[in-house]
C-alpha cells in the first residue's frame, strides 16, 4: 500500500519535471519577451555592425541574438516561441556564413598571395582600385572587408548557439520517444 | 552638408530582415503584435537610439542608425516573410 502511494508520488514527480512549462510562464515574461527578445537581437546587430570601431563584434553579437532566440525558447517553451528556428534555416546561415568568410580570405590569397589580405582597404596597393571600390565597406573609417567578415562571423555564431539550446530542450522529448 | 554614412543603415536592415523572416507575430500564448504595438516598439526603439548614440567617428546622427534599421528590417521582415515561419521541432 505504502509502495503504490510512493509509486504514484514518483510518477507525478516525473511527469512534473518533463512538463516543467505545462502551466505557461508568468503574464509579465509572457508579455515582455517577445519585444525584449526583438530588442536583444537589433542590439546584437548593432554589436556586429560596430566590430570594427567598438568594442564587439562577429562572435559577441552574434550571441547576443542568440540570446534573443533562447530568451523565447525559455520563456515560451520550442513549440510556442514566436522566433520559428528551423533545421534548413540554420543549416543555410551556417553555410552562408562560412561560405562567405573562406571566399573573402581565398579572394585576397589569388589576387595578393596572402589569405585574408584586406583588400578592401587596400593598404599596400596590391589589388585594383575597382576591386578595392567593391568590397570597400560604405563608411568614414576605411575598413574594408573587415565589417564583412564580422557579419559572416555573427551569422555562424547565432546560428551555431541557437542550435545548441534547442538540441538541448528536445532532449528529453526524443527520450520519450 | 552632412553625407550620411550608409553602411550600418544598409547592412542592418537586411540582417534585420534575414532575422525577422523567422519571427511570427501573432503567436498563441504570446504577445501580440498588432499595429499599436508595432507603434510603441518603434516610438521606443527611437529613444534607445537616441540614447546608444552614433558609432565613434561617424559623424551624421545623432541615433543609432545600424540599431533602428535593424529593428525596422525585423519588423518588415516578420510582416512579409514570418507567417509563414515554421520551426521543425
Amino acid at each position: 500500500m505504502v509502495e503504490d502511494k510512493n509509486k504514484v508520488e514518483s510518477q507525478s514527480n516525473l511527469e512534473a519535471k518533463a512538463n516543467w512549462n505545462s502551466k505557461g510562464s508568468s503574464p509579465i515574461l509572457r508579455i515582455m519577451a517577445y519585444p525584449i527578445a526583438i530588442i536583444m537581437m537589433a542590439m546584437g546587430v548593432m554589436t556586429i555592425l560596430g566590430g570594427h570601431i567598438t568594442p564587439g563584434g562577429g562572435f559577441q553579437g552574434g550571441a547576443m541574438i542568440a540570446g534573443g532566440i533562447i530568451f523565447g525558447v525559455l520563456v515560451y517553451t520550442l513549440d510556442g516561441t514566436p522566433i520559428k528556428i528551423s533545421h534548413e534555416f540554420i543549416s543555410t546561415l551556417e553555410s552562408f556564413g562560412a561560405f562567405v568568410y573562406v571566399i573573402l580570405g581565398l579572394i585576397g590569397l589569388i589576387l595578393t598571395g596572402s589569405f585574408l589580405y584586406n583588400f578592401g582597404a587596400d593598404f599596400y596597393s596590391l589589388v585594383p582600385s575597382t576591386i578595392q571600390m567593391i568590397f570597400h565597406y560604405p563608411d568614414v573609417t576605411n575598413a574594408g572587408i573587415v565589417p564583412y567578415l564580422n557579419i559572416a562571423v555573427g551569422l555562424k555564431v547565432l546560428v551555431g548557439l541557437s542550435a545548441v539550446v534547442i538540441a538541448f530542450s528536445q532532449f528529453k522529448k526524443l527520450g520519450e520517444d | 552638408m552632412v553625407s550620411i554614412v550608409i553602411g550600418p543603415i544598409l547592412f542592418g536592415f537586411l540582417f534585420g530582415l534575414v532575422l525577422g523572416t523567422r519571427i511570427r507575430r501573432k503567436e498563441e500564448n504570446s504577445f501580440k503584435f498588432t499595429g499599436s504595438a508595432i507603434v510603441a516598439l518603434l516610438i521606443g526603439s527611437l529613444l534607445m537610439s537616441l540614447d546608444l548614440g552614433q558609432f565613434p567617428f561617424y559623424a551624421d546622427l545623432p541615433i543609432a542608425t545600424a540599431f533602428l534599421s535593424a529593428i525596422i528590417g525585423i519588423l518588415i521582415g516578420s510582416l512579409l516573410f514570418g507567417s509563414s515561419a515554421k520551426g521543425d521541432n
